[in-house]
């Protein structure tokens, strides 16, 4: 220990006896100025009890640890490390290299009408503000993206021209019936044509989906499910919109069975 | 030496004298507890003047009513208007405002965030569309009905009249089983 | 010599004056019975150690009265100024809380060792009474101290305490504004509860402490109890004169009052150690009435009170509330008048032992389940609690969107997978070998046990992901759960033979 930390120790055992015998605290005195950041007095530092001014119990709008804020307001259905979750995983670079932080700040404040991402700005509870939202969009890129291996001709994440369902029946037999059976009736990894799943996702969705994959859950992206098929190929865009519409055509006809019955 | 004499005098003179000295003496005791319980009516009034005459609920402006979208509730903050001049922050009253969708009998819900079990605040969840309660568990559907918990009726609720283009609200006081939110009690117009 | 008989001659000119020598000088060399000198002279030492405590916060709240602004728009950023700017204004605050809690500690403590040594027996009846006074003052004490704390569990606080005032009949309403000083939580309730902790019950305590006191000096310190040994008021205090007579009592001072001083000053270090240790108790959030991301807790002490609160049944709740404050008073206090004789060691009195054992532990199991606060739905559960990750695996995509609805319609909040959630409701993880599908939607849908109808909240195909999601959670090998038909008369078993794989 070297010498000022033993005087400063003695000065505050002088201070501590002082108080408790004495009774006749100090503290009301001095005058009260000085910047919110600066304690007057530092030589009580060493001791556990004393609290700062940065550990002061704020609202959650204060938050601004993009880390705090993902686990606080996103984990729940992106999961812990923003895969693995119920939800589509956030910490996946090829989604990340084909979305823009401006369309994740768009659907942050105010949700997806066609799916199901609430809208997380202030007026809700658990919601964050515009400075939450902007820090948690970049931290999410800052985190996950950037990676260097992506593949090549990646199709884009909005859809450019509406597909054909008859052709996206050839290449769902072709590609997606290995795992999700026949006219995804189901097989390994699940149904897909069931109107509980059709009726909760977006075609957007459907998309992105089957451009990215479930890297986390082992579901392939549009590279590995096309090439590992009778395609021998990467899916392209128009295969992928081909495919939505098939799914759309299931979903409208699961409808229209709601309606007219059985 | 005069005024000994006098009270000697007065002491050791005849029976009606003594009398008048008995009657005095009771007179003083009677003074001084007549003026101490007159004293203490002021300081009583003091100290329960406000349950007697009680600051009233006034009506306060919670916002346009087109800012309000049917079919959502939010939370609005607007000043007490029976808050002290040094209130603070305490001096807000924090309401939700529920726009009913369209077709419903009324148009608005006003709802005190105090829970009727022992006033903590609801929260609001829009997607289960529920207040919950952050202290003993109390749930409340979106009318403000009573869901699950240990409260033991819906959420208190306020009267409200639409004044132009200004959703106007009759609020102030804090709630309780017994003094419900104006919407529920006979609230005369102010 | 000069100097010490001078000293001596001022001292005897007060002495002349104040005649301490006749007046005080009996009072700390009053006689206690000469078996205080074997160990359980230390179970004597909690009253004055409480009456210390009392001291120290005397001190030390008019410490901090120097700062501290009791006024609702100020109070809260003043206690930030103690803490974060004032020398050692944080400490301070730390003492005063922590010498609080440990005076209500100590006072329960002699309450119970008076208890248990039968020590409010006859003649000390009227010592207990007012000493329930002085415990009553104390959680008084206690409560108003964390009002004036000023953050959001104090403004919550005030208004959990003003809906159980306001459940009193016909007089409710008109009490609440009495405690709220006008019909909402502000500044007059502030200043209010700032007159009681700072001179109403500090003028009540003292008063009470006085007389206490002087009954404790007037009908002397009970003798340690002894087996067989009963208190009889036809003989007692004949008996009591013969154990403090010349050449058998011990004057108070200074023999067994050293053994005060030391626990005393022991106490008191220790009260400082935790101090520097742990700090001062907040302030917590800002008193925002619009701020609802709070969870309310009242300090340690009411943690009991919060869980039974919590706990007690609907149709009951209000009796709870306010009879059961009046039977507590009474019966602590009508005690003395009721057990006021008789044997005075714990081991001829088994109900006084047994119920000291009960009431502790049904404080302490309060007291856990007020920590815990099981009952409490957890409201970022929904967006912070990740569904986990062994479940996600298994899911197919319908159950999986289940999964998402379960988040999003706040389900976690009340519930729990794998023990991450709230625990208002069951566990979710193996409810699927627990209902079967109509079973769940049943459940879903109407809510029931305590569940609100999510009827309205769920469109068709939200209810059909998240009851196959809720039917996919069971154990793997585990078949569904089959509800029995009705005149099976078999449960458990019934159910798992007729699961099928």
């Amino acid at each position: 220990m070297n010498k000022t930390a033993r005087n400063d120790r003695l000065l505050w055992l002088a201070w501590a006896l002082g108080i408790t015998c004495l009774a006749i605290p100090l503290s009301g005195c001095g005058s009260a100025t000085g910047s919110d950041n600066e304690q007057r007095v530092r030589f009580d530092d060493w001791m556990p009890g004393k609290p700062r001014e940065s550990e002061r119990e704020r609202p959650y709008a204060y938050q601004l640890n993009a880390e705090k804020i993902f686990a606080t307001s996103c984990s729940g259905c992106h999961g812990d490390d923003g895969r693995l979750g119920p939800a589509p995983p956030l910490n996946d670079p090829l989604f990340l290299a084909i979305y823009s932080p401006d369309q994740m700040l768009a659907v942050l404040a105010g949700g997806r009408s066609d799916g199901l991402m609430p809208a997380f700005n202030a007026g809700h509870v658990g919601g964050l503000t515009e400075q939450q939202r902007g820090i948690l969009v970049k931290s999410i890129w800052e985190r996950w993206g950037g990676a260097s291996d992506l593949p090549a001709n990646i199709p884009p994440y909005l859809q450019q021209a509406t597909g054909e369902a008859a052709a996206g029946k050839v290449i769902f037999a072709a590609a997606c019936s290995r795992c999700h059976g026949e006219d995804g009736k189901g097989r390994a990894a699940g149904a897909l044509n069931e109107r509980g799943f059709l009726a909760l996702v977006s075609d957007q969705l459907l998309r992105r989906i089957m451009i990215t994959g479930r890297p986390d859950l082992g579901c392939p992206d549009f590279v590995q499910s096309g090439s590992e098929s009778s395609l021998k190929r990467p899916l392209t865009g128009a295969d992928i919109a081909n495919l939505v519409a098939l799914m759309s055509a299931w979903r409208s006809g699961e409808e229209k069975a709601l309606v007219d019955g059985p | 030496m005069n005024e000994m004499n006098d009270v000697e005098k007065s002491t050791t003179e005849g029976c009606c004298k003594k009398n008048r000295r008995a009657w005095f003496d009771w007179l003083s005791w009677f003074v001084l507890g007549a003026a101490s319980l007159i004293m203490s009516l002021p300081v009583i009034g003091f100290l329960i003047g406000g349950v007697i005459w009680k600051k009233k609920d006034q009506w306060v402006p919670l916002g346009k009513v087109s800012q309000f979208k049917p079919g959502t509730t939010e939370m609005v903050t607007v000043k007490n208007p029976v808050r002290g001049p040094w209130d603070g922050i305490t001096g807000e009253l924090a309401l939700y405002v529920r726009h009913l969708p369209e077709g419903e009998e009324k148009e608005f819900q006003i709802f005190s965030l105090h829970c009727t079990h022992l006033g903590c605040p609801v929260s609001w969840f829009d997607e289960p569309g529920l207040f919950m309660c952050p202290c003993h568990g109390s749930v409340f559907y979106a009318d403000g009905g009573y869901a699950a918990g240990p409260a033991p009726r819906g959420l208190f609720e306020m009267k409200y009249k639409i004044q132009g283009d200004q959703l106007v609200a009759l609020v102030g006081h804090y709630p309780t089983l017994q003094s419900p939110g104006s919407a529920n009690v006979q609230a005369t117009e102010t | 010599m000069h100097v010490l008989k001078g000293i001596k001659n001022v001292l005897m000119w007060f002495e002349h004056r104040l005649v301490l020598r006749e007046t005080f000088w009996p009072i700390v060399r009053h006689p206690v019975p000469r078996s205080l000198r074997r160990k359980v002279g230390w179970m004597y030492v909690l009253g004055s150690t409480a009456m210390t405590l009392l001291f120290l916060q005397v001190a030390t709240g008019i410490a901090l009265s120097m700062v501290y602004v009791p006024s609702a728009g100020e109070a809260y950023e003043s206690l930030n100024y103690l803490n974060f700017q004032v020398p050692l204004g944080w400490l301070l605050r730390a003492i005063h809380n922590w010498s609080a809690t440990m005076m209500l500690i100590v006072v329960v403590l002699h309450m119970t060792q008076v208890f248990l040594a039968g020590a409010y027996k006859y003649p000390r009846e009227l010592t207990w009474m007012l000493g329930v006074v002085l415990f009553f003052c104390t959680v008084g004490m206690a409560f108003t101290g964390q009002v004036l704390r000023w953050d959001a569990d104090s403004y919550w606080g005030l208004g959990v305490g003003a809906a159980m005032i306001g459940r009193i009949p016909y007089i409710g309403p008109a009490l609440v504004d009495l405690m709220m000083g006008g019909p909402m939580v502000g500044g007059e309730t502030l200043s209010r509860f700032f007159a009681l902790h700072v001179y109403i019950i500090p003028g009540i305590l003292f008063a009470a402490l006085g007389a206490h006191l002087y009954l404790v000096v007037r009908k002397g310190i009970s003798e340690p109890p002894e087996v067989g040994n009963e208190v009889d008021p036809e003989t007692y205090e004949e008996e009591y004169e013969k154990l403090i007579a010349d050449g058998e009592g011990d004057p108070f001072f200074p023999g067994p009052m050293a053994r005060d001083a030391f626990f005393i000053g022991f106490t008191l270090l220790f009260v400082l150690a935790i101090a520097v240790v742990f700090g001062p108790d907040g302030p917590g959030l800002s008193p925002d009435p619009a701020n609802v991301a709070v969870e309310p807790v009242p300090d340690w002490y009411f943690l009991s009170l919060f869980a039974v609160l919590a706990l007690s049944p609907r149709s009951l709740e209000t009796y709870i509330i306010l009879i059961g404050p009046i039977i507590v008073v009474g019966v602590l206090f009508m005690l003395p008048i009721f057990a006021g004789r008789g044997e005075r060691h714990p081991f001829r009195r088994p109900v006084a032992v047994l119920s000291v054992v009960f009431i502790f532990l049904a404080l302490s199991v309060l007291t856990w389940l007020g920590v815990t606060e099981p009952w409490s739905p957890h409201m970022n559960a929904w967006t912070g609690d990740a569904v986990p990750v062994n479940i996600v695996k298994r899911l197919s995509p319908t159950e999986m969107q289940g999964a998402v609805v379960l988040q999003l319609k706040a389900c976690r909040n009340c519930h729990a997978l794998d023990g991450i959630g709230g625990k208002r409701g069951p566990d979710l993880t193996h409810v699927g070998s627990r209902l079967d599908r109509p079973a769940l939607v049943r459940q879903v849908v109407q809510g029931g046990g305590n569940m609100p109808a999510y009827g309205k909240q769920l469109t068709g195909a939200q209810i059909t992901a998240l009851v196959d999601f809720l039917h996919a959670c069971r154990p793997e090998n585990r078949p569904p759960a089959v509800v029995p038909t009705p005149g099976d008369g078999v449960e458990g078993p019934g159910k798992l033979s007729r699961a099928g794989p």
